[in-house]
């Protein structure tokens, strides 16, 4: 029996994730990708950071920080009322930081390779910093865009350790389809559990398969001068 | 320090199967179960049977190891009902101001049991406790004792037995008792001490066999339930109603089946 | 016809390398062209980045006209987008995911949507792109680039255009064509244009002045054969290098064959100019052979100009020796110092110099 419901609020999770890291994730990665300041590799470093972070201590800290006693938690408390632990909102704050280096370094790796000198001509013809990210780094970076949006999707389709420390597991709220998975194992429903887990491994296949399908789509790059 | 090992054990999994509220749509409202590990197949029950006669009411059901879930309600998750597998976790949430004093009741009192697979050679029946002496035993499973009252009850019944020292370097604990099984039942361990419910009805009572703990060599795991109450909403709709069946005539009839003894 | 100056001072000092320190004034009321002609790494490119607001400089100040663009002491450092200037880098640095259509009209966001048509087409006639609107920079031959990376800079009608090593990045054959058509395209922009460049033929066919940069610093600005004639000092003049370079008229043009009236004399050359032609021509010094005055100029021999003349003076150059001869132009020859004992030549000296035509280069 495949939960429908899970598999539902984990694309869910995934795809407000991804939609989040972009707003995000393409401000840090353009600075990564164009500063030359000194401290430029700690902010690298900090990126990077769960990448290398067992789940276990970036849900740690996050649970603090998102309990009722903790400064997010508190925050959201006397918002709205309610708790950020354990809630979609919390889950959503976790995975976008989980995912956050899955989706900086593709992004920070095609805005480097943006030629200089055609920011720079840019500049000179009036248009403003912003307006050439968006007119000019931006077009030329969209296989990057995609593949980082992609591998942030399917990193957080795949996540278990994080969701276990700040979901919770509550059906509809917090239960992905990996913690569905392990709950139908701990159930003894194996054929529950295989059904789903292969459900799971075609998705996420597919979107890999996406993501190489896409990478041969590049765009003519600037041609060397005859 | 104390606030690490709590967030720590509230880290550790706790899994949910529950009931899709009632008619699939919008529900007016919903009852979020936290229920042990040991109550994984008569919750089930329970829950069934009191949404066919509430259908407007849904129930979802988040099980784990009671200090699991307990560590989780003090991090602010969002639980109407705690279904304990001992009385003391529900009452230090009432000292922690998550209900009212004295809300905690008595629901149940639970047992063990030594369960091994069916084509194990270990003869649990006559022996008891004192077939894991057996050479060919390499792993017994039980839940972990740090933050579950299964897990404790069976140390404390090893130890009674006067067999702890001799077991506890082969133990393979569980996150919650019903992990245990799991393991037991996978093969990864030869014979574990589970709860009692769990062994009683399928999947487990048809692929194994099992041999009742004797209840006075553990201190008894009396189960007590307690409606979580916040400052916000102190009358969650159902939650009563929900506790009074489970405690009335036709929750008695299926705890009955699992093999719990009333509370007294 | 006098406009406003840019009035430029600027240092700039790497941790590692040379400093920069460029002070020069240009009147941009005339739509000409300065070049800033050194060797690599003698900070051109940087002066220009510099200009174009890319770069800041450590210290000093670039004023136009009333505009301050940077002072150092002020705090004052106006960004590239307002200092509506066109920057073309060595590149061309055309954006390859739009058009030519598109690559024109980058800049022009500011006007109205049918003013904007109209000026955007009127650049591409101009610049003789009609037809081409709808490729891709990658689809155009480096001419046609060229033009659009033009059409582009000009289309915010700058007030100066910037251009860093326009023609370096060309093979040998292309770069001839492309420099006299630049050099006739920034005539037509008629917007006043300051060019980076270490080429020579680059500097004689595009400027009407040169500023010359040796060790971070503008050594010499004037009119570009005055400059080439008379360096200021030594360094210039090795910069520009020990060459002859004078202003010839084509008189006979026929197959590939030119004959030139340079000063008073006439000098066979090849090349490909129209008779009536006003071209520069450059002989370098290595290429003149000197006869001495006992030989007879009318021997066999390969080479087309013969010209007989006087020496004016011997400088010694390292192991070479400098010799300058009056032969109805003023020409310098470099030859060996045994050769100067051997031909016993001093000031006043007669003596025929002998030149291949292939050695007079002719820069149109």
């Amino acid at each position: 029996m495949i939960d429908w419901q899970a598999i539902g609020l984990s694309i869910r999770l995934a795809a407000t994730t991804t939609a989040v890291l972009v707003v995000v994730g393409m401000p840090i990665a353009y600075w990564i990708a164009r500063s030359r300041r000194p401290w430029r590799p700690l902010v690298e470093a900090l990126v990077a950071l769960p990448l290398v972070l067992p789940p276990t201590v970036l849900g740690f800290y996050l649970l603090l920080a998102m309990g009722p006693n903790g400064p997010l938690g508190a925050l959201w408390a006397g918002a709205t009322g309610g708790s950020l632990s354990f809630s979609f909102e919390g889950l959503l704050i976790a995975s976008v930081l989980y995912s956050l280096p899955f989706a900086v370094q593709p992004f920070s790796v095609a805005f480097a390779a943006v030629d200089r000198s055609l920011l720079e001509v840019s500049w000179t013809l009036g248009r403003s910093g912003f307006a050439t990210f968006l007119r000019v780094v931006v077009p030329l970076s969209m296989t990057g865009i995609l593949t980082g949006m992609i591998l942030a999707f399917a990193h957080t389709l795949g996540e278990f350790g994080v969701v276990l420390m700040v979901g919770g597991n509550i059906p509809g709220e917090t239960r992905t389809v990996s913690i569905a998975i392990y709950d139908r194992v701990q159930a003894l429903d194996y054929a529950g559990a295989a059904q789903t887990a292969l459900l799971l491994l075609l998705i996420s296949f597919a979107v890999l398969a996406l993501t190489y399908g896409l990478r041969g789509l590049t765009l003519v790059p600037w041609p060397a001068r005859r | 320090m104390g606030t690490f090992l709590t967030v720590l054990v509230a880290c550790t999994p706790p899994t949910a199967v529950g009931p899709s509220p009632a008619g699939g749509n919008a529900v007016p409202s919903r009852l979020r179960v936290a229920a042990a590990s040991d109550l994984r197949l008569a919750m089930d029950d329970l829950a069934a049977g009191w949404t066919a006669a509430h259908p407007e009411i849904g129930i979802s059901v988040t099980y784990g190891s009671s200090g699991t879930l307990f560590s989780q309600i003090i991090e602010g998750a969002p639980y109407d009902i705690f279904f304990s597998a001992d009385a003391e976790l529900p009452r230090r949430l009432e000292d922690a101001g998550r209900a009212r004093e004295g809300a905690t009741r008595l629901y149940a009192i639970g047992r063990i049991c030594l369960w091994v697979r069916s084509e194990s050679s270990l003869d649990v029946i006559s022996r008891g406790l004192s077939a894991l002496t057996e050479g060919s035993v390499e792993a017994v499973a039980i839940a972990n004792p740090e933050h579950a009252p299964y897990g404790r009850a069976a140390v404390a019944a090893l130890q009674a037995a006067g067999l702890y020292d001799l077991v506890k370097t082969r133990l393979v604990l569980g996150e919650n008792v019903s992990q245990a099984a799991q393991f037991v039942d996978s093969g990864g361990a030869d014979a574990g001490i589970i709860a009692l419910s769990l062994a009683l009805s399928p999947p487990l009572s048809e692929s194994g066999r099992h041999v009742v703990v004797p209840s006075d060599s553990y201190p008894p795991l009396e189960q007590g339930v307690l409606i979580l109450s916040s400052t916000a909403d102190p009358e969650i709709a159902g939650a009563t109603e929900f506790v009074d069946f489970v405690l009335g005539p036709r929750g008695r009839a299926v705890l009955d089946r699992y093999g719990f003894l009333p509370p007294p | 016809m006098a406009g406003p100056t840019l009035s430029v001072e600027l240092h700039r000092t790497y941790s590692r390398g040379p400093s920069i320190a460029a002070v020069f004034d240009l009147d941009l009321g005339a739509a000409q062209t300065l070049i800033l002609f050194g060797p690599s790494g003698a900070g051109k490119t940087t002066v220009l980045r510099c200009l174009a607001g890319l770069e800041r400089p450590d210290g000093g100040r670039i004023t136009l006209g009333p505009e301050t663009w940077f002072d150092r002491v002020r705090g004052v450092s106006l960004a590239p987008q307002r200092r509506q200037i066109g920057y073309l880098p060595q590149g061309l640095a055309l954006f390859p995911h739009l058009d030519v259509r598109a690559n024109v009209a980058f800049g022009a966001v500011d006007l109205p949507d049918d003013e904007r048509a109209a000026h955007v087409a009127e650049l591409l006639s101009l610049l003789n792109l009609v037809g081409l609107e709808h490729r891709r920079p990658g689809q155009l031959s480096a001419g046609q680039q060229q033009r659009v990376a033009l059409a582009r800079a000009l289309c915010r009608r700058p007030r100066l255009l910037l251009l860093d090593e326009p023609l370096s990045a060309l093979d040998t054959p292309t770069r001839e064509t492309l420099r006299s058509e630049l050099r006739d395209l920034l005539r037509a922009g008629g917007v006043p244009a300051i060019a980076v460049t270490h080429d020579r033929s680059e500097a004689l066919a595009l400027g009407d002045r040169v500023g010359v940069m040796v060790g971070g610093a503008v050594r010499q600005l004037g009119p570009t054969l005055e400059v080439f004639d008379r360096p200021a000092d030594e360094s210039v003049a090795r910069i520009l290098g020990v060459e002859t370079v004078m202003p010839a008229t084509v008189l006979e043009a026929a197959r590939g064959l030119l004959r030139l009236r340079v000063g008073r004399a006439e000098l066979a050359a090849v090349g490909d100019h129209p008779v009536g032609a006003s071209v520069i021509i450059s002989i370098r010094a290595e290429d003149v052979i000197l006869l001495g005055a006992s030989v007879d100029t009318a021997v066999a021999a390969s080479a087309r100009n013969r010209l007989p003349g006087r020496v004016v003076s011997i400088e010694p150059a390292g192991p070479l020796v400098r010799v300058r001869i009056d032969c109805g132009f003023p020409l310098v020859a470099a030859v060996t110092r045994p050769a100067i004992d051997e031909l016993d030549l001093g000031p006043g000296a007669s003596v025929a110099a002998m030149v291949k035509a292939p050695a007079v280069h002719v820069i149109g």
